[in-house]
């Protein structure tokens, strides 16, 4: 009786799991059949479920509207942005991490306190002298901008990752001659790979995902995909297909990490929690 | 042993963050304090006006139109996404076999991105030609108008939100049920404790700090919202999705650009939010850890 009583439990309770995943993937799934179908297919009610896929739908998205430059540019910006994020926020871990000072906690809240705060409170001003420096619609300007962001939560992160290490080990190298930097590179850098993983990919898919910095700072010289995106949206006779087609390309970048680094991507997520 | 800081290693990311963040902020305090409307050829001039435009930004019904909006909709969204989350992170952590897949059903959303979440759900949400309303219609329910009642408007975005973020809170509680002791549990179950006794003793009081910061994270991070409003419903119908940072974006670059004004509301509005996090912060650091 007691065993029967836990399976018929255990099947409502996979079943309700299955129905939820089903309501969590349907959208999604449903943007990606919108995204092979004809404009009248797409907008047919019932809907329609046999068709002959339209891939010409992907080729149409990417030649228009300046998504393929967008595209390119975002892997650009998103790949330098990351670089300069990490090259920044390791060794600014390490000295949180290592080191005491009064000063020292101040500044650490008080870069927290930046990744807490409304972006469009950073944008207006940035807008303005952006403008005045030329620093507007170009690579550089959007590179930057990302750091206000990136740059306080990857060096919390490496912090939380670098406090694991026992000090003895950098201790040793230093007495063996090491200089501080060799201790980061060949010391601290290869233990906590897991931790500078996480911080990549999440600032890189941050990078990807962000609308309001490119939509404050940039324009048609520097394209980003959220703001391809949102222009698909914006035409008054739009395309549901080829909307939906570019809406999928864009999410590629984030599916292939969620593929292949979905371990790293769910530690960078739940530090927070656990360390508190 | 007091060792001196490599000044190297602290000094390139503090430059950064004092050019980009510490000194636009700082412009954008000084700027508040003028005149400066760009929309009336005052782009390269601005005259000083004292504390004139907080008083403005007080005084217009717009502006607190826009944070009960913003309060609404993360009151919504954010206690949605905790009881479904802690709901489902009890079931996945139940189910640890199937969890693979199911986990990374519910945790793909925070993959996309918020104009890509709009972009979907602007076509399925379509009052005429969405297939949500049609499948409503197939089972015999009227389907409301989503996006154009202004009633129902600020729910249809929570209801986004919480399609697209309960995948952080259930990643943030399966970490914290992880963390319980197995002996705990054991011991309970020996004293016969099941079902809802065993959730109501153990599992939420050993959750509570992971539910208190997954409640930070998302509040603070619902208060900022900006693309769902600005991609799906432009802050209509009547201004009834008009949320902070969207009012105050069209206020300054986004369309009116009324400079000064529209920095002296991002700063009350930054320190709205950061009040909120600072009252949740004190609340975590009471709460038994």
């Amino acid at each position: 009786m007691r065993i029967k009583r836990r399976t018929l439990g255990q099947i409502a309770s996979f079943t309700t799991l299955a129905l939820i995943s089903a309501v969590f993937l349907a959208p999604v799934i449903w943007i990606a059949l919108t995204a092979l179908k004809t404009q009248r297919e797409a907008l047919a009610l019932p809907p329609v479920w046999s068709f002959t896929p339209q891939w010409h739908n992907f080729i149409e998205a990417w030649q228009s509207n300046d998504f393929a430059k967008s595209f390119l540019i975002t892997t650009s910006v998103s790949i330098f942005s990351v670089a300069l994020t990490l090259a920044l926020s390791i060794p600014l871990g390490y000295v949180l991490a290592r080191y005491r000072r009064g000063w020292l906690s101040a500044f650490e809240v008080a870069i927290m306190v930046v990744r807490m705060l409304p972006e469009i409170l950073f944008m207006l001003p940035l807008y303005v002298i952006y403008q005045k420096t030329a620093l507007f619609d170009t690579q550089i300007g959007i590179i930057l901008a990302f750091q206000i962001f990136n740059i306080p939560y990857c060096a919390w992160l490496t912090r939380q990752f670098i406090s694991e290490v026992p000090p003895e080990l950098d201790e040793a190298a230093l007495l063996d001659g090491a200089s501080l930097w060799q201790v980061l590179w060949f010391v601290i850098v290869p233990t906590i790979r897991p931790g500078i993983v996480a911080a990549a990919v999440l600032s890189f898919i941050a990078v990807w995902t962000n609308l309001l910095l490119p939509l404050a700072l940039t324009y048609s010289e520097t394209p980003m995909v959220a703001t391809t995106i949102a222009n698909f949206k914006g035409y008054g006779s739009f395309n549901w297909p080829v909307m939906a087609a570019a809406a999928i390309i864009s999410l590629l970048p984030q599916f292939i990490f969620f593929l292949f680094a979905q371990k790293y991507i769910v530690k960078g997520l739940t530090l927070g929690a656990v360390k508190g | 042993m007091k060792r001196r800081i490599p000044i190297l290693f602290l000094l390139p990311a503090a430059a950064v963050l004092f050019l980009i963040a510490a000194y636009p902020v700082g412009f954008g305090l000084w700027a508040g304090l003028h005149q400066w409307n760009w929309a009336l050829g005052q782009a390269e001039s601005w005259s000083f006006i004292g504390l004139d435009n907080y008083a403005q930004v007080f005084a217009n019904k717009a502006f607190w139109n826009s944070i009960k909006v913003t309060i609404t909709f993360t009151a919504i969204a954010v206690t949605l996404q905790l009881i479904l989350g802690l709901g489902i992170a009890i079931l996945l952590h139940n189910n640890m076999r199937a969890s693979w897949f199911f986990r990374s059903a519910v945790v793909f959303p925070l993959m996309v991105s918020d104009i890509v979440a709009a972009v979907i759900f602007s076509t399925i949400l379509d009052p005429n030609l969405g297939i949500l309303n049609y499948a409503l219609s197939v089972v015999g329910l009227p389907g409301p108008n989503w996006i154009g009642n202004p009633n129902l408007v600020i729910i249809t975005l929570s209801l986004v939100d919480t399609w697209w973020q309960t995948g952080n809170i259930i990643l943030i509680l399966l970490a914290g049920m992880t963390s319980i002791p197995q002996d705990r549990i054991d011991m309970a179950s020996i004293d016969g404790a099941s079902g809802w006794r065993m959730f109501f003793h153990i599992t939420l009081p050993a959750l509570k700090p992971f539910i208190l910061v997954a409640l930070v994270f998302r509040t603070i991070d619902a208060l900022r919202v900006f693309a769902l409003a600005w991609a799906i419903t432009k802050g209509g119908p009547l201004r009834a999705t008009e949320v902070s940072q969207l009012y105050i974006f069209k206020q300054g670059i986004g369309g009116a650009y009324n400079m000064g004004y529209a920095s002296a509301a991002a700063t009350v509005f930054a320190i709205f939010v950061g009040l909120v996090a600072g009252i949740y912060l004190l609340a975590m650091r009471r709460a038994p850890a």
